[in-house]
């Protein structure tokens, strides 16, 4: 798990004191800072709502018995049945480690995992089909161990980072950001002994960021547990001089939520209750969880709270609480809205909402920024590419006297973006366009450098989402351009992993074996022939894998066919291709690829009268295309019809058209591409 | 109709005072009767297919214009040129023409960039007409480097067997290796590689295509005088005899293998390799 993407994005959202955040607006990942912040559409506002006298939840209430002010406006509202929207849970279990552990006692990851696992069984059973969960666990790494999946069938998981230092606050602050479903509610239920050592969130920031989510959180204090890891350095040590070295040689400066239970040397005979008085941060995660409508549990005397316990409740209370739903009248719209709940007919009820939520107002858009048609350096570059000026960015690109120096000077610079990761991650691949295909070796090696720091750093922390894979299949394109499959693998293998069952990426690693096989490329030593028995069967076999995934396996299968008309196996390339005209319709290039390529096989097998009406297809789809044209040209000379041939030839020469041939960017995979993927780049960006 | 070039060995030199007599004949291994002889008499079409990829810029580029501005002086009256140049796409400068104002024009006018489609380029030049009265030759300079076409070496080769025109090259040489990225397309690509003073180690392609047509392949390198270099190309084919047969004794219809003799001590032959019926 990358954590300088956590810190990326949620120091995006918080940096500055949190001075983002006083205005009401707080970052999503995967929104952009235009959008408005918990569940309010363009019209409504959902509030979940708990009723109840004493510790009895009340039923039975309607939409006439409530009455909800917004900044003190009455609203009309109407009730959503409860029992109907499903629940997305998220998890979070605390692996971080004691930091006054003996080296000598590590604890071992299979009673980690059990314990981990067994928690989460007893948690998902509560769960009802229809319902989701994700299981997060917190260390030094803010670590999702499986993502959002139903119910019914959760992972088992059999191995995690753990014992590290605490990331408590990165870890709530995450999860409270997540995006809801409009038809679904949202409850983070965890446990911690209650430190935290490494984050970038302060609690109050997560207090903050809890006022605007839609998410409701519960979270567990393990005082018990907390108390036995302090006895090592404050009982066992100073009163039975069992003093171990510590398995860290550095103790971060920790953040306690309560106070840890006095311990003495020697042990008094009447030893005071346990005090686990909440500490300042402490109190404002209660107060974070309270504004979400859910709580901070602590122990009562000689009880301890479980997470199964407090789930329990936490989802009766869930699944008996209301959900309100009104469309703001009477109210400004953008800023921070209180919200007060009451039932007037019965002021004994106590009744538990969320305290606000908070609109943004979409700010006027910036008055373009004057950019010269051809920066000349790395600030004109960026004002140009912010005032969406793309072509004068592809102008200085193309004119840059030394591009390795501004790949440098971007990569040491911060973002210009703040707001806005993945447009500082858009921006980083089109200025590495201009390095990759550079002449300069370290403008390359600068390129690379920077397009694989950012491959990670467009990594989401908890889910992969759109904005990602569409940067990982823009450097992929991107790669195939170069003609250097080696990059082409490295960047899909990248996408492959985060996007498993992406057939784009699956497509990318077949056509990095293809390449290979036609490639040649020296660095030194005699050239080889790429085209081995090995590389062949091993771009055949991707190939056929990508094949199965409708989404590309029209250019899987034209690839194939070729592939194995380049093997001799005519017969077999023809099968493959005349498979193609069943699926859908591709692209226009492939197919034209198609029926050169079905040309160049039926001519192999001597069919010369069915090769030549491919050619002629060919050239019903790209009239202009060269390669058609010479391949027709071959065929009808070969034939010995002369005269057309040298009717062939002579077109081939008067062509004056510029359309390209798609043949021409055979070996470049999906490069043809890259001017959509990117444009696409630039709107999530924006 | 066989262009036949005759040297002596020792210097090289042409021999130009052959009557039919003189020549054998064989047509798939059958002697053949050689009905007459010209030497020198027939126009000649000149093809110049100059490469103007990326491969080739600068001050070569420049040297290849006047190389062929000049090669365009020592053509005779009836003769013509004809300037293709190629990329990725193979253009035609210049219809066949005797007009050297018009080539100077179009020379002045070729830009240099893209990929190189030199296989296609060959095709097309190869297959283009040219009146059967008039002699044709197709010179080509080019590193050799071949990025962007869809015609096999296999493909070429057979046209080049069914073409009536003489192909012949010119390659520069450095002392520097060549190296190129190139897109193998099931043959294997020999880098063209050089030493100062040695002949090039040319794709073994070029010298087939060469050979089986009746052409040559010349080096060139950066201080090479082009010009002296075209005009070498041209003499070579000028100074050859067209002998006249018709074909007796052998199967009408496919590729028919050639092999020209002299009846001269220590001359050398130089001829196409076959035909096509």
């Amino acid at each position: 798990m990358n954590r300088l993407a956590i810190v990326l994005i949620v120091a995006v959202a918080l940096w500055d004191g949190g001075r983002v955040l006083d205005g009401g607006r707080v970052f999503r990942p995967g929104m952009s800072h235009q959008q408005q912040t918990f569940r309010t559409s363009t019209d409504a506002v959902v509030v979940d709502v708990s009723v109840r006298r004493g510790n009895t939840p009340v039923t039975g209430l309607t939409a006439a018995s409530f009455e909800l002010r917004d900044n003190g406006v009455k609203q009309d509202v109407e009730l959503v049945e409860t029992t109907g929207v499903p629940i997305d849970l998220s998890v979070v279990v605390d692996v971080s480690g004691n930091l006054d552990r003996p080296w000598i006692k590590p604890v071992p990851m299979s009673k980690v995992t059990a314990d981990v696992n067994e928690r989460v069984a007893k948690l998902t059973k509560l769960l009802r089909p229809g319902d989701r969960v994700r299981l997060m666990a917190q260390d030094a790494y803010v670590q999702q161990l499986w993502p959002l999946q139903a119910a019914a069938i959760v992972p088992v998981v059999s191995t995690l980072q753990f014992d590290g230092n605490s990331s408590l606050f990165d870890t709530l602050a995450v999860l409270l950001m997540q995006p809801v479903e409009v038809t679904r509610r949202h409850v983070i239920v965890g446990s911690t002994r209650g430190a935290d050592s490494l984050s970038t969130t302060r609690a109050a920031a997560v207090r903050q960021i809890a006022e605007r989510s839609d998410a409701q959180m519960h979270l567990v204090m393990q005082e018990v547990d907390a108390d036995s890891e302090a006895s090592v350095r404050r009982f066992q040590c100073p009163c039975m001089s069992l003093c171990f070295p510590t398995h860290r040689f550095w103790v971060p400066r920790q953040t306690r939520l309560f106070r840890l239970s006095p311990n003495s040397c020697p042990p008094a005979m009447n030893p005071l209750p346990p005090d686990h008085t909440l500490l300042p941060d402490g109190v404002e995660l209660k107060a974070a969880a309270e504004a979400t409508g859910g709580g901070l549990y602590q122990g009562e005397v000689l009880s301890e709270p479980s997470l199964h316990g407090t789930f329990a409740r936490a989802f009766e209370n869930f699944r008996q609480s209301y959900v309100l739903r009104y469309v703001p009248k009477g109210v400004a719209r953008a800023g921070w809205h209180d919200i007060t709940v009451t039932v007037p007919g019965d002021k004994s009820l106590k009744i538990i909402a969320r305290r606000g939520y908070a609109v943004e107002e979409t700010p006027p858009p910036a008055a373009p920024v004057a950019a010269p048609a051809e920066p000349r350096t790395l600030d004109e570059l960026l004002r140009a590419y912010e005032a969406e000026q793309f072509g004068a960015v592809a102008a200085g690109l193309r004119a840059a006297r030394d591009p390795a120096r501004w790949l440098r000077e971007f990569d040491e610079g911060a973002n210009p973006w703040p707001g806005s990761p993945m447009r500082e991650a858009a921006f980083a691949l089109e200025l590495a366009e201009g390095g990759v295909f550079s002449s300069q070796a370290p403008a390359r090696e600068e390129a690379l450098k920077l397009l694989e720091r950012f491959a990670k750093l467009v990594q989401h922390p908890v889910e992969p989402e759109m904005g990602e894979a569409v940067w990982h299949y823009a450097a992929i394109t991107l790669m195939q351009g170069t003609l250097r499959p080696e990059l082409v693998e490295r960047f899909a293998t990248m996408a492959v992993a985060r996007f498993p069952n992406e057939p784009r990426f699956l497509l990318a690693k077949a056509i990095a074996a293809d390449q290979r096989t036609a490639i040649t490329q020296r660095r030194g030593g005699p050239m080889v022939n790429p085209a081995t028995t090995q590389n062949l069967d091993a771009a055949r076999a991707l190939l056929e894998g990508a094949a199965k995934f409708p989404e590309v396996a029209a250019e899987a299968q034209v690839r194939l066919g070729y592939l194995l008309h380049r093997q001799g196996r005519h017969a077999d390339a023809l099968d493959v291709l005349e498979a193609v005209a069943a699926g859908p319709t591709p692209d226009r290039a492939t197919q034209f690829l198609h029926q050169l390529f079905r040309g160049h096989t039926l001519m192999a097998l001597n069919r010369d009268a069915e090769g030549i009406r491919a050619y002629r297809s060919a050239l019903g789809v790209v009239p202009t295309a060269q390669s058609a044209r010479v391949s027709l040209m071959h065929a009808l000379f070969r034939r010995g019809d002369a005269a057309l041939a040298e009717a062939e030839a002579e077109r081939v020469q008067a062509e004056t058209s510029n359309v390209f041939d798609p043949w021409w960017m055979y070996w470049q995979g999906q490069f043809r591409l890259y001017p959509q993927v990117i444009a696409r780049l630039r709107e999530l960006a924006k | 109709m066989v262009d036949v070039a005759v040297r002596e060995q020792r210097n090289r030199r042409v021999i130009s005072n052959l009557t039919a007599e003189d020549f054998e004949v064989l047509d798939n291994g059958v002697p053949q009767k050689v009905e007459s002889v010209t030497y020198g008499k027939l126009p000649i079409d000149v093809t110049v297919a100059l490469d103007v990829s990326y491969s080739v810029t600068g001050s070569t580029l420049e040297r290849l214009r006047r190389g062929v501005s000049d090669l365009m002086r020592d053509l005779s009256k009836q003769d013509r040129l004809k300037l293709m140049i190629f990329n990725q796409r193979v253009f035609r400068a210049v219809d066949l023409t005797g007009d050297k104002d018009a080539v100077d024009k179009a020379l002045r006018s070729v830009g240099a960039g893209g990929s190189t489609a030199l296989l296609d380029a060959i095709s097309v030049a190869l297959v283009s007409s040219s009146a059967p009265d008039r002699r044709h030759l197709v010179v080509f300079f080019t590193d050799g480097n071949d990025s962007t076409s869809v015609t096999t070496p296999a493909a070429l080769q057979t046209t080049a067997r069914r073409a009536r025109a003489t192909l012949s090259f010119v390659m520069p040489s450095s002392g520097t290796v060549i190296t190129s990225q190139a897109v193998n397309r099931g043959g294997f690509m020999n880098e063209v590689r050089t030493a100062m003073g040695m002949p090039a180690r040319v794709d073994p392609l070029y010298t087939a295509l060469a050979q089986d047509t009746g052409g040559s392949i010349v080096s060139a390198n950066a201080t090479t005088d082009l010009s002296s270099t075209f005009r070498q190309v041209l003499d070579q084919f000028r100074s050859a005899y067209v002998l006249y047969f018709n074909a007796q004794g052998v199967e009408r219809g496919g590729y028919h293998t050639l092999e020209v003799k002299v009846n001269r001590e220590g001359a050398i032959v130089q001829a196409r390799r076959g035909y096509w019926y």
